[in-house]
């Protein structure tokens, strides 16, 4: 199913069952993964094109989500000024030891961009001096003292996600 | 041989709009040589995507084939004929 709720950045595709009942979309042959698990081979495949397009792609996407052939994905509701990337991106989620399979189902839609990140690289750089967070605190014109609190604020974050790297992966916030 | 460079919307208007240059290289290169040519081609693209460097810079990641560089042979990753070189922003992946 699709969530589009309007405070949020992202559009997502999900399962309904994960939406509304127990289900947890990541997993691996239906196994959840532990944080470890989830660093280790959790990760996307990343999409460009402007937002019409992706919207498309997601209402493609959708039915292969319900059967959990493709776990999940999101895109961008409109472009993210702070990063100055001219097109929106969809993330389309999976398992590294499922991604050929992902891929092929993404191919058959008409995908031809293929390009695989995992979702460490991601985390790494939303850590304080990562890239991405650093590129978001200026584009917001924070001053050092709001950047030093969104900086405190994203390493307490990661090290209470990350803590036990054997609990079962619980998700982040978005 | 030929290699297909893909580039996004952002890296695009620095190579002439192309989102698409085939480079035709005249034997199988290793990748740092390939973005070489293609630094000389497009001097924007090599300033702002940092091409031509020694390393790949954090701000951008290369693909092969799909693959992130990084995770093959980084610059010294070899092409061969038909394969694809895809260059994002780094924040893209975000």
């Amino acid at each position: 199913m699709i969530i589009d709720r309007p405070e949020s950045h992202f559009i997502f595709v999900v399962p309904r069952s994960h939406f509304y009942g127990d289900y947890n979309y990541i997993n691996y042959q239906g196994r959840q993964l532990t944080n470890r698990e989830y660093l280790d081979h959790w990760g996307k495949w990343i999409i460009f094109g402007p937002v019409e397009e992706l919207a498309g792609l997601a209402k493609k996407i959708d039915p292969y989500v319900e059967k959990k052939m493709v776990p999940a994905a999101k895109y961008d509701r409109e472009i993210i000024g702070e990063f100055k990337l001219g097109e929106c991106v969809m993330c389309v989620y999976c398992d590294m030891r499922q991604r050929e399979e992902v891929w092929d189902i993404l191919c058959a839609l008409g995908v031809d961009e293929k390009m695989w990140v995992f979702e460490r690289e991601t985390m790494e750089r939303w850590l304080p001096g990562g890239r991405l967070l650093e590129k978001w605190i200026t584009g917001q014109g924070m001053s050092e003292e709001q950047g030093e609190r969104v900086r405190e604020g994203a390493k307490e974050r990661f090290r209470k996600m990350f803590e036990d790297p054997e609990a079962v992966f619980r998700g982040v916030e978005q | 041989m030929m290699v297909l460079v893909k580039l996004p919307s952002v890296f695009a208007c620095l190579a002439k709009d192309q989102k698409r240059i085939r480079l035709d290289v005249e034997e199988e290169r290793q990748l740092g040589a390939v973005l070489d040519l293609l630094a000389r081609s497009y001097p924007e693209l090599r300033e702002v995507a940092g091409l031509g460097l020694e390393e790949i810079p954090d701000h951008i990641n290369v693909y092969h084939n799909g693959e992130n560089v990084r995770y093959l042979k980084g610059l010294n990753t070899m092409l061969h004929d038909g394969d694809t070189v895809q260059i994002i922003p780094a924040e893209a992946a975000g």
